[in-house]
Protein backbone atom coordinates (compact mmCIF):
# COMPACT_ATOMS: atom_id res chain seq x y z
CA UNK A 1 0.00 0.00 0.00
CA UNK A 2 1.54 3.10 -1.21
CA UNK A 3 0.20 6.49 0.31
CA UNK A 4 0.96 9.11 -2.40
CA UNK A 5 0.99 12.63 -2.56
CA UNK A 6 -2.45 14.46 -2.99
CA UNK A 7 -0.68 17.46 -4.50
CA UNK A 8 2.06 15.57 -6.96
CA UNK A 9 1.48 11.73 -6.43
CA UNK A 10 4.96 11.07 -5.12
CA UNK A 11 5.15 8.61 -2.25
CA UNK A 12 4.86 9.62 1.44
CA UNK A 13 7.40 8.74 3.72
CA UNK A 14 6.85 8.88 7.48
CA UNK A 15 8.81 11.62 9.38
CA UNK A 16 9.76 10.10 12.41
CA UNK A 17 10.14 13.36 14.38
CA UNK A 18 7.37 14.92 12.83
CA UNK A 19 5.01 12.09 13.36
CA UNK A 20 3.77 13.30 9.34
CA UNK A 21 3.27 11.92 6.14
CA UNK A 22 6.29 14.02 3.78
CA UNK A 23 6.29 14.27 0.46
CA UNK A 24 10.12 14.42 -0.55
CA UNK A 25 9.38 15.89 -4.01
CA UNK A 26 7.41 19.10 -2.93
CA UNK A 27 8.10 19.11 0.69
CA UNK A 28 3.96 18.43 1.74
CA UNK A 29 3.10 17.28 4.72
CA UNK A 30 0.02 15.03 5.92
CA UNK A 31 -1.56 14.17 9.34
CA UNK A 32 -2.12 9.88 9.30
CA UNK A 33 -5.63 10.66 9.65
CA UNK A 34 -6.01 12.44 6.33
CA UNK A 35 -5.39 8.96 4.93
CA UNK A 36 -7.73 6.12 5.48
CA UNK A 37 -6.51 2.50 6.21
CA UNK A 38 -7.53 -0.02 3.37
CA UNK A 39 -10.07 -2.35 4.06
CA UNK A 40 -9.01 -4.70 6.86
CA UNK A 41 -12.08 -6.71 7.97
CA UNK A 42 -10.00 -9.93 7.65
CA UNK A 43 -7.73 -8.72 10.08
CA UNK A 44 -4.62 -8.86 7.03
CA UNK A 45 -2.72 -6.01 5.56
CA UNK A 46 -0.67 -6.21 2.19
CA UNK A 47 2.65 -6.00 2.14
CA UNK A 48 5.93 -6.81 -0.12
CA UNK A 49 8.06 -9.36 1.09
CA UNK A 50 11.95 -9.44 0.32
CA UNK A 51 13.95 -12.31 0.88
CA UNK A 52 17.94 -12.40 1.64
CA UNK A 53 19.15 -15.35 -0.45
CA UNK A 54 22.06 -15.91 1.93
CA UNK A 55 20.66 -16.04 5.55
CA UNK A 56 16.70 -16.37 4.85
CA UNK A 57 15.78 -13.44 6.47
CA UNK A 58 12.39 -12.02 5.15
CA UNK A 59 11.65 -8.31 5.39
CA UNK A 60 8.18 -6.90 4.35
CA UNK A 61 8.06 -3.53 2.67
CA UNK A 62 4.83 -1.55 2.23
CA UNK A 63 5.93 0.09 -1.08
CA UNK A 64 7.76 2.84 -0.72
CA UNK A 65 11.24 1.25 -0.64
CA UNK A 66 12.69 -1.77 -2.26
CA UNK A 67 15.78 -3.69 -0.87
CA UNK A 68 18.79 -3.91 -1.75
CA UNK A 69 20.89 -5.63 1.21
CA UNK A 70 19.46 -7.93 3.81
CA UNK A 71 19.89 -5.60 6.97
CA UNK A 72 20.56 -8.78 9.37
CA UNK A 73 23.56 -10.27 7.54
CA UNK A 74 25.00 -6.92 5.33
CA UNK A 75 24.93 -8.93 2.03
CA UNK A 76 23.17 -7.49 -1.07
CA UNK A 77 21.67 -10.69 -1.42
CA UNK A 78 18.01 -9.68 -1.42
CA UNK A 79 15.16 -10.36 -3.78
CA UNK A 80 11.78 -9.49 -4.42
CA UNK A 81 9.72 -12.46 -3.46
CA UNK A 82 5.76 -11.63 -3.20
CA UNK A 83 3.10 -9.99 -2.54
CA UNK A 84 1.82 -11.59 0.85
CA UNK A 85 -1.10 -10.59 2.83
CA UNK A 86 0.03 -10.59 6.30
CA UNK A 87 -1.53 -10.67 9.96
CA UNK A 88 -2.27 -6.98 10.67
CA UNK A 89 -0.63 -5.79 14.29
CA UNK A 90 -2.95 -4.71 16.66
CA UNK A 91 -0.55 -1.44 17.79
CA UNK A 92 2.89 0.32 16.85
CA UNK A 93 5.06 2.38 18.44
CA UNK A 94 6.13 4.65 15.77
CA UNK A 95 9.96 5.62 14.93
CA UNK A 96 10.66 8.59 16.79
CA UNK A 97 14.24 8.40 15.67
CA UNK A 98 15.12 9.73 12.90
CA UNK A 99 17.81 7.66 10.63
CA UNK A 100 19.85 10.78 10.64
CA UNK A 101 20.19 10.38 14.77
CA UNK A 102 20.14 6.59 14.68
CA UNK A 103 24.05 7.76 12.71
CA UNK A 104 24.63 9.58 15.05
CA UNK A 105 23.83 7.71 18.49
CA UNK A 106 26.01 5.05 17.00
CA UNK A 107 28.81 7.21 15.76
CA UNK A 108 28.99 9.20 19.47
CA UNK A 109 28.88 5.42 21.07
CA UNK A 110 31.74 4.29 19.32
CA UNK A 111 33.74 8.08 19.38
CA UNK A 112 33.60 7.42 23.21
CA UNK A 113 36.22 3.81 22.76
CA UNK A 114 39.48 5.42 21.79
CA UNK A 115 40.99 1.55 21.14
CA UNK A 116 38.36 1.22 18.50
CA UNK A 117 40.02 0.66 15.06
CA UNK A 118 39.42 3.67 12.63
CA UNK A 119 38.01 1.63 9.69
CA UNK A 120 35.56 0.92 12.43
CA UNK A 121 34.93 4.40 13.67
CA UNK A 122 34.70 5.80 10.23
CA UNK A 123 31.63 3.58 9.23
CA UNK A 124 29.55 4.06 5.99
CA UNK A 125 25.78 4.81 6.96
CA UNK A 126 24.61 3.56 4.08
CA UNK A 127 23.42 -0.04 5.35
CA UNK A 128 21.52 1.97 7.84
CA UNK A 129 17.53 0.61 7.76
CA UNK A 130 14.57 1.35 10.17
CA UNK A 131 12.61 -1.83 10.79
CA UNK A 132 9.58 -2.77 12.68
CA UNK A 133 10.38 -5.67 14.92
CA UNK A 134 7.16 -7.68 15.57
CA UNK A 135 6.79 -8.38 19.83
CA UNK A 136 3.97 -9.97 21.30
CA UNK A 137 2.93 -8.14 24.38
CA UNK A 138 1.61 -9.59 27.48
CA UNK A 139 -0.60 -8.88 30.36
CA UNK A 140 0.01 -11.69 33.28
CA UNK A 141 -1.19 -12.10 36.48
CA UNK A 142 1.28 -14.24 38.75
CA UNK A 143 1.51 -15.38 41.92
CA UNK A 144 4.49 -17.35 43.81
CA UNK A 145 5.02 -18.65 47.42
CA UNK A 146 8.27 -19.56 47.66
CA UNK A 147 10.00 -21.43 50.92
CA UNK A 148 13.39 -21.08 51.52
CA UNK A 149 16.02 -22.08 54.15
CA UNK A 150 19.50 -21.79 54.87
CA UNK A 151 22.16 -20.17 57.98
CA UNK A 152 23.22 -16.70 59.04
CA UNK A 153 25.82 -17.06 61.35
CA UNK A 154 25.75 -20.64 61.75
CA UNK A 155 22.28 -20.46 62.77
CA UNK A 156 19.56 -22.00 60.50
CA UNK A 157 17.05 -19.19 59.22
CA UNK A 158 13.89 -19.59 57.71
CA UNK A 159 12.02 -17.20 55.29
CA UNK A 160 8.58 -16.93 53.14
CA UNK A 161 7.77 -14.83 50.33
CA UNK A 162 4.66 -14.28 49.01
CA UNK A 163 4.30 -12.28 45.36
CA UNK A 164 1.95 -11.41 43.59
CA UNK A 165 2.28 -9.09 40.20
CA UNK A 166 -0.17 -8.01 37.75
CA UNK A 167 2.59 -7.68 34.89
CA UNK A 168 1.54 -5.23 32.12
CA UNK A 169 2.72 -5.36 28.43
CA UNK A 170 5.53 -7.75 28.91
CA UNK A 171 7.48 -7.72 25.60
CA UNK A 172 8.48 -10.55 24.00
CA UNK A 173 10.16 -11.10 20.81
CA UNK A 174 8.09 -12.84 17.82
CA UNK A 175 10.77 -12.49 15.67
CA UNK A 176 13.11 -16.06 14.77
CA UNK A 177 15.53 -14.11 13.21
CA UNK A 178 16.63 -11.81 16.29
CA UNK A 179 18.43 -12.68 19.40
CA UNK A 180 16.65 -12.99 22.05
CA UNK A 181 19.67 -11.73 23.94
CA UNK A 182 19.88 -8.22 21.31
CA UNK A 183 16.19 -7.55 21.55
CA UNK A 184 16.37 -7.70 25.73
CA UNK A 185 19.25 -5.18 25.48
CA UNK A 186 17.00 -2.74 23.69
CA UNK A 187 14.37 -2.44 26.18
CA UNK A 188 11.98 -1.10 28.03
CA UNK A 189 9.69 0.59 25.52
CA UNK A 190 7.47 2.96 26.86
CA UNK A 191 4.00 0.92 25.91
CA UNK A 192 2.40 4.01 27.03
CA UNK A 193 2.90 5.31 23.66
CA UNK A 194 1.51 2.30 21.91
CA UNK A 195 -1.25 3.49 19.19
CA UNK A 196 -3.57 1.54 17.01
CA UNK A 197 -1.97 0.21 14.20
CA UNK A 198 -1.63 2.39 10.89
CA UNK A 199 -0.46 1.10 7.44
CA UNK A 200 1.04 4.46 6.80
CA UNK A 201 3.34 4.07 10.04
CA UNK A 202 5.63 1.35 7.77
CA UNK A 203 5.70 4.58 4.95
CA UNK A 204 9.74 4.34 4.41
CA UNK A 205 10.30 1.62 6.94
CA UNK A 206 10.54 -1.86 6.62
CA UNK A 207 8.97 -4.76 9.16
CA UNK A 208 9.53 -7.98 9.89
CA UNK A 209 6.49 -10.50 10.02
CA UNK A 210 6.17 -12.24 13.04
CA UNK A 211 7.69 -16.04 13.28
CA UNK A 212 6.09 -16.91 17.06
CA UNK A 213 2.47 -16.67 18.04
CA UNK A 214 1.19 -15.68 20.67
CA UNK A 215 0.33 -18.45 21.61
CA UNK A 216 3.52 -20.15 21.04
CA UNK A 217 5.36 -17.82 23.05
CA UNK A 218 3.34 -18.72 26.16
CA UNK A 219 5.83 -21.03 27.86
CA UNK A 220 8.75 -17.56 27.61
CA UNK A 221 6.08 -15.82 29.56
CA UNK A 222 6.21 -18.43 32.46
CA UNK A 223 9.58 -18.05 32.24
CA UNK A 224 10.61 -14.32 31.76
CA UNK A 225 7.90 -13.72 34.90
CA UNK A 226 9.79 -16.05 36.78
CA UNK A 227 12.70 -14.93 36.80
CA UNK A 228 11.28 -11.65 36.97
CA UNK A 229 10.12 -12.42 40.42
CA UNK A 230 13.08 -14.87 41.66
CA UNK A 231 15.64 -12.15 41.02
CA UNK A 232 13.05 -9.71 42.93
CA UNK A 233 12.51 -12.01 45.88
CA UNK A 234 16.16 -12.64 45.82
CA UNK A 235 17.03 -9.19 46.59
CA UNK A 236 14.49 -9.29 50.04
CA UNK A 237 16.67 -12.34 51.54
CA UNK A 238 19.47 -12.10 53.89
CA UNK A 239 22.57 -13.31 52.79
CA UNK A 240 20.87 -14.82 49.12
CA UNK A 241 23.72 -16.62 48.55
CA UNK A 242 23.70 -18.92 51.65
CA UNK A 243 20.26 -19.79 50.99
CA UNK A 244 18.19 -22.34 49.26
CA UNK A 245 14.56 -22.79 47.82
CA UNK A 246 12.99 -25.28 49.19
CA UNK A 247 9.56 -25.34 47.66
CA UNK A 248 8.19 -22.74 44.79
CA UNK A 249 4.08 -22.88 43.96
CA UNK A 250 3.95 -20.45 40.85
CA UNK A 251 1.07 -20.22 38.89
CA UNK A 252 0.46 -17.97 36.65
CA UNK A 253 -3.19 -16.79 33.89
CA UNK A 254 -1.72 -14.78 30.75
CA UNK A 255 -4.86 -12.02 30.95
CA UNK A 256 -4.28 -10.14 27.29
CA UNK A 257 -1.83 -10.35 24.11
CA UNK A 258 -1.39 -8.24 21.53
CA UNK A 259 0.59 -8.15 18.61
CA UNK A 260 2.42 -5.08 18.16
CA UNK A 261 5.27 -3.47 16.40
CA UNK A 262 8.43 -1.86 17.83
CA UNK A 263 11.27 0.44 15.83
CA UNK A 264 14.69 -0.75 15.34
CA UNK A 265 17.38 0.72 13.65
CA UNK A 266 19.97 -1.48 12.01
CA UNK A 267 23.18 -0.69 11.37
CA UNK A 268 25.48 -3.58 9.90
CA UNK A 269 29.06 -2.95 8.84
CA UNK A 270 31.59 -5.43 8.16
CA UNK A 271 34.99 -5.70 9.68
CA UNK A 272 37.62 -8.18 8.35
CA UNK A 273 35.16 -9.94 6.43
CA UNK A 274 32.95 -10.20 9.84
CA UNK A 275 29.58 -8.48 10.08
CA UNK A 276 28.45 -6.59 12.83
CA UNK A 277 25.00 -5.11 13.81
CA UNK A 278 24.71 -2.20 15.89
CA UNK A 279 21.22 -1.57 16.95
CA UNK A 280 19.05 1.69 18.02
CA UNK A 281 15.67 1.64 19.99
CA UNK A 282 14.03 4.10 17.48
CA UNK A 283 11.64 4.99 20.54
CA UNK A 284 14.22 5.45 23.20
CA UNK A 285 17.53 6.04 21.65
CA UNK A 286 19.15 3.54 23.24
CA UNK A 287 22.61 1.94 21.30
CA UNK A 288 23.02 -1.56 22.04
CA UNK A 289 26.45 -3.47 19.80
CA UNK A 290 29.64 -3.85 20.96
CA UNK A 291 32.69 -4.00 18.05
CA UNK A 292 36.25 -4.96 18.41
CA UNK A 293 39.06 -3.02 19.47
CA UNK A 294 42.72 -2.63 18.56
CA UNK A 295 44.77 -4.63 20.95
CA UNK A 296 48.03 -3.01 19.98
CA UNK A 297 46.29 0.41 20.60
CA UNK A 298 44.86 -1.08 23.92
CA UNK A 299 48.40 -2.47 24.52
CA UNK A 300 50.27 0.19 23.91
CA UNK A 301 47.90 2.28 26.52
CA UNK A 302 48.86 -0.15 29.00
CA UNK A 303 52.26 0.22 28.28
CA UNK A 304 52.34 3.68 29.10
CA UNK A 305 49.86 4.28 32.01
CA UNK A 306 51.67 0.98 33.91
CA UNK A 307 54.88 3.40 33.11
CA UNK A 308 52.92 6.57 34.50
CA UNK A 309 51.53 5.02 37.78
CA UNK A 310 54.03 2.85 38.60
CA UNK A 311 56.49 5.49 38.78
CA UNK A 312 54.32 7.86 40.63
CA UNK A 313 53.15 4.78 42.44
CA UNK A 314 57.40 4.50 43.42
CA UNK A 315 57.73 7.97 44.04
CA UNK A 316 54.74 7.31 47.13
CA UNK A 317 56.10 4.18 48.26
CA UNK A 318 59.57 6.12 49.02
CA UNK A 319 57.88 8.88 50.96
CA UNK A 320 55.52 6.15 52.85
CA UNK A 321 58.73 4.32 53.44
CA UNK A 322 60.48 7.38 54.65
CA UNK A 323 58.21 7.81 57.17
CA UNK A 324 57.67 4.48 58.39
CA UNK A 325 61.75 4.45 58.78
CA UNK A 326 61.85 1.07 56.43
CA UNK A 327 65.30 0.64 55.89
CA UNK A 328 66.13 -3.01 55.47
CA UNK A 329 64.00 -6.14 54.75
CA UNK A 330 64.79 -6.79 58.81
CA UNK A 331 62.53 -3.47 59.03
CA UNK A 332 59.75 -4.61 57.46
CA UNK A 333 59.57 -8.44 58.76
CA UNK A 334 60.67 -7.72 62.74
CA UNK A 335 57.88 -4.79 62.60
CA UNK A 336 55.32 -6.99 60.51
CA UNK A 337 54.86 -5.07 58.12
CA UNK A 338 54.50 -7.91 55.84
CA UNK A 339 50.99 -8.66 56.33
CA UNK A 340 50.03 -5.19 55.49
CA UNK A 341 51.85 -5.59 52.46
CA UNK A 342 50.20 -8.77 51.27
CA UNK A 343 46.68 -6.88 51.91
CA UNK A 344 47.99 -4.29 50.00
CA UNK A 345 48.71 -6.28 46.73
CA UNK A 346 45.95 -8.20 47.22
CA UNK A 347 43.35 -5.45 46.96
CA UNK A 348 45.31 -4.31 44.04
CA UNK A 349 44.99 -7.72 42.52
CA UNK A 350 41.18 -7.12 43.32
CA UNK A 351 41.14 -4.03 41.01
CA UNK A 352 43.05 -6.11 38.14
CA UNK A 353 40.10 -8.68 38.61
CA UNK A 354 37.86 -6.01 38.17
CA UNK A 355 39.11 -5.44 35.20
CA UNK A 356 39.51 -8.42 33.77
CA UNK A 357 35.61 -9.33 34.55
CA UNK A 358 34.89 -6.17 32.46
CA UNK A 359 37.50 -7.24 28.93
CA UNK A 360 35.33 -10.38 29.76
CA UNK A 361 32.29 -8.65 29.20
CA UNK A 362 33.15 -6.67 26.31
CA UNK A 363 34.29 -9.84 24.53
CA UNK A 364 31.07 -11.39 25.50
CA UNK A 365 29.45 -8.35 23.83
CA UNK A 366 31.07 -8.46 20.99
CA UNK A 367 30.70 -11.71 19.86
CA UNK A 368 26.92 -11.11 20.56
CA UNK A 369 27.01 -8.27 18.36
CA UNK A 370 28.49 -11.22 15.89
CA UNK A 371 25.38 -13.52 17.08
CA UNK A 372 22.93 -11.16 15.99
CA UNK A 373 23.60 -11.32 12.45
CA UNK A 374 21.50 -14.01 10.90
CA UNK A 375 24.30 -16.30 10.23
CA UNK A 376 23.34 -18.73 13.18
CA UNK A 377 19.97 -18.71 11.70
CA UNK A 378 20.89 -19.06 8.10
CA UNK A 379 22.79 -22.16 9.53
CA UNK A 380 19.90 -23.48 11.18
CA UNK A 381 17.54 -23.21 8.29
CA UNK A 382 20.08 -24.64 5.80
CA UNK A 383 19.83 -27.85 8.77
CA UNK A 384 16.23 -27.98 8.98
CA UNK B 1 69.25 -2.91 47.48
CA UNK B 2 66.74 -5.51 48.17
CA UNK B 3 64.60 -2.90 49.61
CA UNK B 4 64.63 -0.99 46.35
CA UNK B 5 63.19 -4.25 44.31
CA UNK B 6 60.46 -4.29 47.07
CA UNK B 7 60.03 -0.91 45.87
CA UNK B 8 60.06 -1.20 42.42
CA UNK B 9 58.09 -4.52 42.44
CA UNK B 10 54.83 -3.03 44.67
CA UNK B 11 55.21 -0.21 42.40
CA UNK B 12 54.65 -2.08 38.97
CA UNK B 13 52.02 -4.00 40.76
CA UNK B 14 49.76 -1.03 41.60
CA UNK B 15 50.61 0.51 38.88
CA UNK B 16 49.51 -2.28 36.48
CA UNK B 17 46.65 -3.25 38.03
CA UNK B 18 45.37 0.47 38.30
CA UNK B 19 46.38 1.18 34.42
CA UNK B 20 44.34 -2.47 33.46
CA UNK B 21 41.13 -1.57 35.24
CA UNK B 22 41.27 1.85 33.57
CA UNK B 23 41.84 0.56 29.71
CA UNK B 24 39.12 -1.75 30.59
CA UNK B 25 36.73 0.82 31.74
CA UNK B 26 37.58 3.21 28.78
CA UNK B 27 37.23 0.09 26.55
CA UNK B 28 33.59 -0.38 28.57
CA UNK B 29 32.55 2.69 27.44
CA UNK B 30 32.02 1.79 23.86
CA UNK B 31 31.33 -1.58 24.39
CA UNK B 32 29.02 -1.80 26.92
CA UNK B 33 25.69 -3.41 24.67
CA UNK B 34 23.28 -1.18 26.22
CA UNK B 35 24.04 -2.30 29.64
CA UNK B 36 24.64 1.32 31.42
CA UNK B 37 22.02 3.39 28.67
CA UNK B 38 19.06 1.96 30.51
CA UNK B 39 18.15 -0.86 32.01
CA UNK B 40 16.83 -4.12 30.52
CA UNK B 41 13.27 -4.40 31.28
CA UNK B 42 12.73 -4.66 35.05
CA UNK B 43 9.93 -4.47 37.80
CA UNK B 44 8.45 -1.87 36.39
CA UNK B 45 6.11 -3.08 33.96
CA UNK B 46 3.79 -4.24 36.48
CA UNK B 47 2.07 -3.74 40.05
CA UNK B 48 3.93 -5.75 42.73
CA UNK B 49 2.97 -6.90 46.18
CA UNK B 50 5.51 -9.04 47.77
CA UNK B 51 5.04 -10.28 51.39
CA UNK B 52 7.95 -11.09 53.53
CA UNK B 53 7.67 -13.73 56.09
CA UNK B 54 10.81 -14.53 58.18
CA UNK B 55 10.90 -17.65 60.76
CA UNK B 56 13.48 -17.31 64.01
CA UNK B 57 13.28 -18.71 67.22
CA UNK B 58 13.22 -22.35 69.03
CA UNK B 59 10.21 -22.92 66.30
CA UNK B 60 11.01 -21.84 63.58
CA UNK B 61 11.40 -24.29 61.23
CA UNK B 62 7.89 -25.74 62.06
CA UNK B 63 6.09 -22.49 62.13
CA UNK B 64 7.86 -22.62 58.56
CA UNK B 65 6.83 -25.89 57.62
CA UNK B 66 3.45 -25.12 58.62
CA UNK B 67 3.12 -22.33 55.89
CA UNK B 68 4.33 -24.35 53.85
CA UNK B 69 2.06 -27.35 53.74
CA UNK B 70 -0.83 -24.37 54.07
CA UNK B 71 0.33 -23.14 50.56
CA UNK B 72 0.38 -26.40 49.48
CA UNK B 73 -3.18 -26.79 50.38
CA UNK B 74 -4.22 -23.68 49.13
CA UNK B 75 -3.57 -24.34 45.46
Amino acid sequence: MIYQCKNCATALRFNPQKGLLECDACGSAYQLTEYEEPDTADGKIRLELYSCTACGAKLAVNGTECSSFCSYCGQPTVIYDRVSDVKRPDCIIPFRVSKEEAVDLIRKQLSKGPFIADDIKNFEAEQVRGIYIPFQLYDVNYTDSQFWCGKIDSFDTYHMRKAKVLFHDLTLDASKQLNDDLTRHLEPYDTSKLVPFHSAYLSGFYANCFDYTAKELENEVKYRCRNLVNNKILKTLPNPEEQHLRETYPYHTILDSKYAMLPVWFMTFRHKEVPYTFVVNGQTKKVVGAVPYSKKKAYSYLGILTAILSSLAFLLLHILFSLLRIETVFDIIVREWVNWFVVLVACFIGIWEAGNMKIKKINKHINRTKESTLQHFAKNRQEE
Amino acid sequence: MLILIIKIALAIVIGYCCSYFIMAKRLYASNDYGDTSGKVQDFDCGTWELEEKNYYGPYASEDWKHDMTKAKNSL
